[in-house]
């Protein structure tokens, strides 16, 4: 791999984002892959290798990689990590960067869809609704408008607050 | 000849010990401490610094002998114990029978210190030691006290040549063109403009200034694009990111300093925009103090960090790009550098006056690495090395050497009564051998005849061991006292009789942690507690066995930990001579053994008696 063909700037891009600030502080020890659940299912799932790739500034294969959406967000790596990378977090700031360049597999797209008209990422049926019935609480309404004012959906937020705010 | 008497305090490890029987077995009169006379001589079944005063002051100025007798008596069947008990008490006794041996005080040491040297090493090192009150005289060959030397901070030297304490006397321009001598009476001939001048100094500490030396940047690589990275390198200008390639020691290891310099280069090029800055090392060197703060500080700035194999930057693309295998990818990566800063390191070598082949023959081993040889110390007591040539990277380093070399010699010249080895001038035929084999450069020939320096001795002993005409012992420790001493032990001790000769930094402490906790020692074994196991020598090991011993176990530190730098080895090597001989005349060379211990170790020291005793008592039958 060439590296002036590389983009320096990415490893910035990533420090701006939330969560992303830990990433120039690794230096490779590998103490996040050896704790990682998802690399001993996937061979090819690597934090290290990830962040490696990442700070030399590979923007295509880091971006576009499957395997960033493969992060199940335990934070075993954080709890490892001698330099407090947080490479849980790091991914996600990753994740947005893939995402707002339109790198989010479908399924991601999918559930920001269910996100957005639902404000949950799973569907609220009448089983969750009648155990609230019996602890006497109201059932949970299924557009609030507040969700959507906080994704930018709605032009602006409802006067009343809406249950579980 | 004076008549010893044994005065027996109780103790640890003398319970249900009848002393009366044990006084009666060792020929020994027994005297209650305080009552009536003291008498002539005495043997104390305390270790000195357990006894308590008054009886200390009634036996003043006798010639005692503080057996610590619990250590050396152990558990196990009351016979045996009394039996033990009863060896080591006439050991001591035969020794106490001698008489005083007065102590030679050494005379008041010098108290001037020399600091030669430039730099931030010989400046700090000219604070500590005027900090503890010694007047100083800080010679050095340049105009500016304030010069900073390779890898100084140009504001601390500064700092520090401004703010000297009023007992540093300074002497710029100078030479010093000979050195001789150990603590508290060093003799240097220092030269400038006025002449040629010798002066005493009870301590000298030497800081040669530091130079940087470049690394060879890999063959083939453009010469247009590689700098030195101690000369200031501009960043390279453009458009776009450029790229710079820093090297910290891709050849070999670097220095700390080194990769220090590194970092800070690559902190300085990450300041300029759209600049990147890669970092090739083999060995990240951040144990310095700050330097993994450095080290991360380097890469939060966004410093590429690559550890590269040895011989693992190719130069490609003709001279102009730089590859190496990523071992976190697994594949090759490829750079091409606008700059590449060939790394640096910080070295000074040994000063000239110590390469003097006659006053210094040791050449580099005046400051080999050794656990006792931190703080800039040498194996000369009283010399000290500071700086990059004692492996002091950064200032840091150097105010801690400085420290710790400033107290030691404050220490060794603090007037404290040190008793010098003494000197049977009829006896000796001035062979220097005690001036060769002395590992604190304590004996020096002076006005015809062998000197003790007034504060470089501890009392090991080597001399003593080593000395062909035995002119020459540390007070207490002659081969007459020892000798004198294993005759009645070893008259009394069961047969097979072991005669275990014990260092006292390792292994006598372990001796007496087993014996106090009731570990039952075979009956023949004597002890004779060493200050060091270098004191063993071949001649004490080879009467002992002639006084009637069936077998010497010779027990000392473990290599590298000697206190005297090679006692142990020295001990080890006389008895592997010893046991040579022992083969020769037709006897059993396996009767004569060396231990390395620690003094945490008991249990070594349990097996190896145990065993040799064994294998001793299977040959008597």
């Amino acid at each position: 791999m060439r590296i002036n063909d590389c983009d320096p700037g990415l490893k910035y891009e990533i420090a701006a984002e939330p969560g992303g600030e830990g990433i120039k502080a690794c230096f490779g020890c590998a103490a996040c892959s050896a704790r990682c659940p998802v690399g001993a299912l996937v061979p090819d799932y690597d934090p290290r290798r990830l962040i490696r790739l990442a700070l030399i500034g590979d923007r295509e294969r880091v971006l576009a990689s499957p395997l960033i959406w493969l992060c199940s967000a335990c934070h075993g790596c954080a709890e490892v990590c001698p330099q407090d990378v947080r490479f849980s977090e790091v991914m996600t700031a990753i994740r947005n960067l893939a995402s707002r360049a339109g790198y989010a597999p479908p399924s991601q797209k999918a559930i920001a869809k269910q996100l957005a008209a639902h404000g949950r990422l799973l569907e609220v049926t009448d089983f969750e609704n009648n155990k609230r019935a019996e602890l006497g609480l109201p059932p949970v309404s299924e557009a609030p408008r507040d969700y959507q004012t906080i994704l930018g959906l709605a032009p602006e937020a409802g006067q009343e607050p809406g249950e579980g705010a | 000849m004076p008549r010893p008497a044994l005065i027996w305090l109780e103790g640890p490890g003398l319970e249900g010990l009848d002393r009366e029987m044990v006084a009666r077995a060792a020929q020994v009169e027994l005297a209650e401490p305080g009552r009536g006379l003291a008498p002539e001589a005495a043997v104390v079944t305390r270790a000195e610094a357990r006894t308590p005063e008054s009886v200390k002051s009634w036996l003043q100025g006798k010639p005692v002998q503080w057996l610590d007798l619990g250590a050396e008596v152990g558990g196990g069947q009351p016979a045996h114990r009394l039996a033990r008990a009863a060896a080591a008490v006439a050991r001591a006794a035969g020794r106490a029978g001698l008489g005083v041996l007065a102590p030679v005080y050494a005379p008041q040491p010098a108290q001037r210190v020399l600091v030669f040297g430039q730099g931030v090493a010989a400046l700090l090192a000219a604070h500590a030691v005027a900090g503890l009150g010694h007047p100083v005289l800080l010679a050095w060959s340049g105009e500016d006290p304030s010069r900073p030397a390779a890898g100084d901070d140009p504001q601390e030297a500064t700092r520090l040549g401004a703010l000297l304490p009023a007992g540093v006397e300074l002497s710029p321009r100078t030479d010093l063109t000979r050195l001789e001598g150990a603590a508290g009476a060093f003799t240097a001939w220092l030269e400038d403009v006025t002449g040629r001048r010798a002066e005493r100094f009870g301590a000298v500490l030497l800081a040669p200034p530091a130079t940087w030396t470049g690394e060879a940047p890999p063959a083939g690589l453009r010469p247009e694009l590689v700098a030195r990275l101690d000369q200031a390198p501009e960043p390279p200008a453009g458009d776009g990111w450029r790229r710079v390639a820093i090297l910290a020691g891709v050849n070999g290891p670097a220095t700390a300093a080194g990769f220090s310099l590194a970092l800070h280069a690559a902190l300085a090029m990450q300041a300029q925009p759209r600049m990147q800055a890669h970092v090739f090392f083999r060995e990240a060197l951040v144990a310095e103090p700050g330097g993994e703060r450095l080290y991360r500080q380097a890469r939060e700035a966004g410093a590429l960090m690559a550890r590269v194999a040895e011989g693992g930057l190719r130069v490609t693309a003709e001279g102009r790009g730089l590859a190496w295998d990523d071992p976190v990818l697994g594949e090759e990566l490829e750079l091409m550098p606008d700059l590449v800063l060939a790394g640096a390191g910080l070295e000074a070598s040994l000063p000239e006056v110590l390469r003097d082949p006659v006053l210094w023959p040791q050449g580099p081993w005046l400051a080999p690495e050794h656990a006792r040889l931190g703080g800039g110390r040498t194996a000369r007591s009283g010399l000290y090395l500071l700086g990059a040539v004692a492996g002091a990277q950064g200032a840091a380093a150097a105010r801690v050497q400085a420290a710790a070399a400033a107290a030691e010699a404050h220490d060794l010249l603090g007037g404290r009564a040190t008793p010098l080895p003494v000197v049977r001038h009829n006896h000796c035929a001035s062979c220097l051998t005690c001036v060769r084999v002395c590992p604190h450069g304590a004996p020096r020939y002076d006005n015809d005849c062998i000197t003790p320096a007034p504060a470089a001795c501890v009392g090991c002993g080597i001399c003593a061991a080593e000395c062909p005409a035995q002119a020459i012992a540390p007070v207490g420790w002659g081969q007459n006292e020892l000798i004198e001493g294993l005759k009645r032990g070893l008259a009394l001790a069961a047969k097979p009789a072991l005669v275990v000769m014990a260092c006292g930094q390792s292994a006598l402490p372990a001796a007496r942690e087993l014996s106090l906790a009731g570990h039952e020692w075979p009956a023949g074994v004597l002890w004779l507690p060493l200050p060091c196991a270098g004191r063993a020598g071949l001649e004490l090991i080879l009467r002992t066995l002639a006084l009637g011993a069936a077998g010497v176990l010779v027990a000392g530190c473990h290599e590298g930990m000697c206190r005297s730098l090679a006692g142990n080895l020295r001990a080890r090597l006389r008895v592997g001579e010893a046991a040579a001989t022992l083969g020769e005349l037709g006897l059993s060379a396996d009767a004569v053994a060396f231990l390395p211990l620690a003094s945490n170790q008991p249990l070594a020291l349990k097996d190896a008696v145990t065993a040799l005793h064994g294998r001793l008592a299977a040959r008597g039958e």
